[in-house]
């Protein structure tokens, strides 16, 4: 072989070393896909994140007990967070009292105590339902270690992460992707 | 005199009309690429510096283009240029480099490879573009889904029209060489 070729086979080679790197093992292609390949295999562990709830209630999500499903969600979102709120429903009717759930706004300064109370009200005020928003200062780079990415555009809409995450003492053990249906519920 | 038009053009598109460009997906990822790897090429073809003498030189040309293409195709990467001032200017001039590049490489590679370069190409467009069109989750976290739809319809009538006219260049060039 002409010595010459080597020069376009290590091109080749850097090129897709370049990629895989870029995309974790080309498994990560979005920067949701990615921050939440970021935050390791389940399980791992939970941020500090401090919580304020609709009903006074101040919570860590680290140390929350028992089970708990969270999302992220805001007030005025019509994408994807009506399709996040049904998932909880459906998960909600099947697991009944036993565990908890957190749905959490990525819009604090819009999203109220109020705002949320009215919602957590208007979608049948149950008692193991929490409506949250988060207090500290960092919940941004709290939620990127979770796994959870935000971003707020200019126009005020929010692109953030649909997963939910089931939490158990202290720790992410699973996380039920955005995508598909509900087959991808049964985790109960 | 060219290539000073073709740097003003440069300047213009990276700086004073970025962020309106930007502002939608089709003006980043359809208009500003498509109109930076033209300026790239007629660079190109208006000057003889840095040329390519064998083949082994100009395929590496042809597979460092498909990288910074891919890179800069990847929503992540697309994000990142949104976020980030230096990975956007890094973008613009990926995208101008690589033109530069592709118009170094591929006129004097040979006619199989060149359409088999176009088919894959033209085809790898239609392939994102179908994932833009038709995939209803947010890719993009900096654009909307309308904007991500918009762009997926733009890339790919583009990609289907790219495709159709490589055909027929191998066509009409297969069956010109079969009347000589």
């Amino acid at each position: 072989m002409n010595p010459r070729w080597l020069l376009p086979l290590f091109l080749l080679l850097l090129s897709a070393s370049l990629l895989w790197w870029w995309t974790l093992g080309f498994s990560a292609f979005t920067v949701f896909s990615y921050t939440l390949k970021k935050a390791g295999d389940p399980p791992y562990r939970v941020p500090p994140l401090k919580l304020a709830c609709h009903n006074g209630e101040t919570l860590l999500l680290s140390q929350v007990k028992g089970r708990a499903f969270v999302h992220f969600i805001y007030l005025n979102c019509y994408y994807g967070c009506p399709l996040s709120f049904t998932k909880m429903f459906y998960l909600r009717n099947k697991a009944g009292e036993r565990d908890l759930f957190i749905s959490v706004t990525v819009d604090p300064e819009v999203d109220t105590l109020k705002r949320l109370k009215e919602r957590w009200s208007a979608l049948g005020a149950f008692d193991n339902w929490l409506f949250c928003r988060p207090e500290d200062r960092d919940w941004r780079e709290k939620l990127i270690r979770m796994g959870v990415w935000v971003y707020k555009r200019k126009d005020g809409l929010i692109n953030h992460t649909l997963d939910i995450f089931l939490v158990r003492g202290g720790k992410v053990r699973k996380v039920i992707p955005a995508t598909g249906g509900v087959q991808n519920l049964e985790v109960l | 005199m060219v290539v000073a038009l073709i740097l003003l053009l440069y300047l213009l598109i990276t700086f004073p009309l970025d962020g309106f460009l930007d502002s939608r997906m089709v003006g980043k990822a359809f208009v500003q690429t498509f109109s930076l790897l033209g300026l790239g090429i007629l660079l190109g073809r208006s000057t003889s510096f840095f040329p390519l003498r064998d083949h082994p030189e100009r395929v590496s040309g042809l597979i460092l283009f498909s990288f910074l293409f891919i890179f800069w195709s990847i929503p992540r990467s697309v994000d990142v240029s949104e976020l980030y001032e230096w990975a956007d200017q890094i973008y613009h001039l990926s995208m101008f480099v690589g033109g530069f590049i592709l118009q170094r490489s591929l006129p004097a590679l040979p006619k199989l490879v060149k359409g088999v370069f176009g088919l894959l190409f033209s085809s790898m467009l239609t392939a994102t573009a179908m994932v833009y069109r038709w995939k209803n989750v947010i890719l993009c976290s900096t654009y909307t889904l309308y904007d991500q739809h918009l762009y997926g319809k733009v890339l790919l009538i583009f990609g289907l029209g790219l495709y159709g006219l490589v055909v027929l260049w191998i066509i009409f060039g297969w069956s010109r060489r079969r009347r000589m």
